[in-house]
């Protein structure tokens, strides 16, 4: 199976540029993330990819086949949308064999691969029934057997989640990923959503404004964002931001806020030839803590807030927590029900912290 | 301020579908509760019946005692937000929150202090006063739909799914707002919701429903830690409850939940007769993984892991048996190894496996 690049492309629809000057290589066989806020020209990318899309200027390459004249049903690739697009007044069976019978494939062949691709999806005791009659979670399903019964080399996922409840958001994360792996196929999933990313995709592409701020495997663009907008948006909870001075004081290195200063002459070699001194600081929420009493004792790297809300996801817990004017997110990985107004510290570990450049935003530390 | 009670109330669609099956519930005073299910379940026609929009096809409706069940809706003097944010549409952001003030014909200068203290508690922007709602954004027009409810004291608020719609932003916010709204003033909240996550986040007290039916009514801590219930052991959590089958037995003066490839030891268990099926149930954050041998605990094989968010899944399986454990995402842990496992006692539920009902 071929890898699929993209060449210098700019994309402007009514006169707004929504993509600027994308290239990229998606390789063959992994489950890649485009990942970014609304507006961040994702679904304009994926429909470049399938053709749905002409391009003015810029390239698409399937292997070393130039296909950005290609029609889109001469490419070897399905799109499945966000709101499923099924038809409504078809059978199940009728939904799914849909792209085969536009094929004129024998009906004893259709019947054959609906049947299998439905006992892979776990839907064939929904093949008798109509749209209506199904869960948001089943439609997903019955969208995405619809998408895999013309064997694509590449599937192209439009924020596919993001209309189901959440237990079966939940559960179809763990199944699409299940079902990815056992394909082996080439998936590029579109999301707003940072957790999409960390529980399915081998690789991530953060695109803010039409740009590509960074791509890279899954874990190290998460452990080495490039800059602020990578770091403070791909994480979930996001990452605590707080504006920060760097001071250097009898050879050692400080960042201090109004709250708290902090000693961080670990890094006075990394940082040496740093000459900005207006900073921001970054600490994912499950870098920090709540301090048990020996280390109120010991008393370093520590900060007293007051509680907001203990807002549950799913088993865990982040703490919202309010230090001075600025708002602060733990991550405590248990049901932790915290009193609103409780007063209590926080504390981190130096190694963990991250440090950006107030004015580009550029990554200085971590 | 009130109480609010259900008796027995059933609500039949149709002549088959029934839609609330004999719930009997009372809301205590000042609690936030919330009706919590997946879609289907009957949680909005609960709402719906304390609300006076539905008539129960029978039981019965109190509020602080008074029967209420013939009344309608605007003599109970409660108010309702519901996921799609109503708003008069042509009216200013400032008119719509001032609305139910100008019906009970308050002064000009009592509204605006008091829409005020709303466009503050909500954070409504300012600007945002003048503008017409429909020219706002969803999320905006809650926080509007949220300060129309509020802005007179009432009996019973009514919230149904008013978070669903939002981005995910305006959803922790607003999250937050309810919640320090209902401390602040102490009123009582009921909340409709699909989200196991946002009820045990804003929840005193949970009523967990499945088709129609009442399961578990509990405060939240509760409905978390001991479910009555396999359904609801499930509902809860990310991923929920595992559960094993298994039978109850005594062996060499032990007793034992045997369940075929993995036993576990296990205290007396008064009125519990040899040889009775059970299910062990255990949640995933609970199940303690060592990669070095353990006197005592489980050997099993990691057979999967997966990422989610920053934590880690483990698929752990021994002969047929396969369970789900959470740890942390620095656990060296790879697929295909062998690895120890152990259930705390303290977090081990039993459920009958006919009923799915705990045993206690």
């Amino acid at each position: 199976m071929p890898e699929i690049r993209l060449k210098n492309i700019n994309k402007t629809i009514e006169g707004k540029e929504i993509l600027k000057n994308i290239s990229l290589r998606i390789e063959d066989g992994l489950f890649t993330c485009i990942l970014g806020p609304p507006g961040a020209g994702k679904t304009t990318l994926l429909k470049i990819i399938a053709g749905l899309e002409s391009l003015a200027t810029g390239e698409v390459y399937f292997g070393e086949e130039d296909i950005t004249d290609l029609s889109p049903q001469m490419r070897d690739i399905s799109m499945v949308f966000q709101d499923f697009a099924l038809y409504p007044h078809l059978l199940v069976y009728e939904n799914i064999a849909s792209p085969l019978k536009a094929k004129r494939m024998p009906k004893k062949e259709i019947r054959k691969k609906v049947k299998e691709v439905a006992s892979f999806l776990g839907i064939d005791r929904l093949l008798d029934r109509i749209p209506k009659q199904l869960s948001g979670g089943e439609m997903q399903r019955v969208a995405i057997a619809r998408a895999m019964i013309k064997e694509p080399k590449v599937y192209l996922l439009d924020e596919i989640l993001v209309n189901l409840d959440y237990k079966i958001r939940e559960e179809m994360r763990s199944e699409l990923k299940g079902i990815a792996k056992k394909m082996g196929r080439t998936i590029i999933y579109a999301t707003p959503d940072p957790l999409d990313v960390l529980s399915m995709a081998d690789r991530v592409v953060v695109l803010h404004k039409g740009i590509i701020e960074q791509k890279g495997s899954t874990k190290e663009v998460y452990t080495h964002p490039k800059n602020i907008v990578v770091g403070g948006y791909f994480g979930f909870p996001e990452m605590n931001l707080v504006d920060c001075v760097l001071k250097r004081k009898n050879n050692k290195l400080f960042i201090t806020t109004d709250e708290l200063t902090i000693d961080i002459s670990e890094f006075k070699e990394k940082l040496k030839e740093r000459k900005e001194k207006e900073v921001i600081l970054g600490v994912r929420p499950e870098n920090m803590n709540i301090a048990t009493e020996a280390v109120q004792k010991r008393g370093n790297n520590l900060v007293k807030g007051e509680v907001v809300l203990g807002e549950v996801i799913g088993s865990d817990t982040i703490v919202h927590v309010k230090i001075g004017k600025d708002k602060i997110k733990i991550f405590v990985p248990r049901i932790y029900r915290v009193p609103i107004g409780e007063k209590i510290w926080l504390h981190f570990n130096t190694r963990d912290i991250y440090l950006f450049n107030r004015q580009t935003g550029e990554c200085i530390l971590g | 301020m009130a109480k609010v009670f259900l008796k027995n109330a059933t609500k039949i669609f149709g002549k088959t579908v029934v839609a609330v099956n004999n719930l009997t519930m009372q809301i205590p005073e000042n609690e936030l509760v919330c009706l919590l299910g997946p879609s289907g379940c009957g949680k909005t026609t609960t709402m719906r019946i304390i609300a006076g929009l539905e008539t129960p096809t029978s039981g019965r409706v109190y509020i602080n005692d008074q029967d209420v069940t013939d009344l309608p809706p605007k003599k109970r003097n409660i108010s309702m937000v519901f996921q799609l944010p109503a708003v008069y549409e042509t009216l200013t952001a400032y008119e719509n929150i001032a609305f139910p003030l100008r019906c009970q014909n308050q002064p000009r200068e009592k509204i605006k202090k008091r829409v005020g203290e709303l466009v503050e508690l909500f954070e409504i922007r300012k600007e945002d006063l003048e503008t017409k709602a429909m020219r706002l954004a969803v999320s905006d027009r809650q926080r509007i739909s949220l300060a129309h409810a509020f802005a007179i004291p009432r009996n019973v608020y009514l919230l149904d799914e008013p978070l669903s719609n939002l981005d995910p932003k305006s959803r922790t916010d607003l999250r937050i707002k309810i919640k320090q709204i209902q401390k602040r003033i102490g009123e009582t909240l009921i909340y409709v919701t699909h989200d196991q996550s946002e009820a045990l986040t804003l929840a005193d007290r949970i009523a967990v429903m499945h088709e129609g039916k009442l399961l578990q009514y509990d405060v939240a801590e509760n409905v978390y830690s001991n479910p009555t219930n396999t359904f609801v052991g499930w509902f809860l959590g990310n991923p929920g409850m595992n559960f094993v089958d298994c039978v109850y037995i005594r062996r060499d003066g032990k007793r034992l939940l045997d369940a075929g490839s993995l036993k576990y030891e296990i205290g007396d268990i008064k009125g519990l007769d040899e040889g009775r099926e059970l299910m062990l149930g255990i949640r995933p954050e609970n199940i303690d993984v060592s990669q070095t041998k353990k006197e005592g605990w489980i050997p099993c094989e990691c057979t999967y892991t997966e990422v989610i968010g920053n934590r880690l899944l483990l698929h752990l399986q021994v002969g047929d048996i396969v369970v789900k454990a959470k740890v942390s995402a620095d656990l060296p842990v790879s697929e295909n190894k062998r690895v120890w496992m152990n259930f705390p006692s303290e977090y081990v539920r039993l459920f009958d496996r006919k009923t799915k009902n705990t045993i206690s």
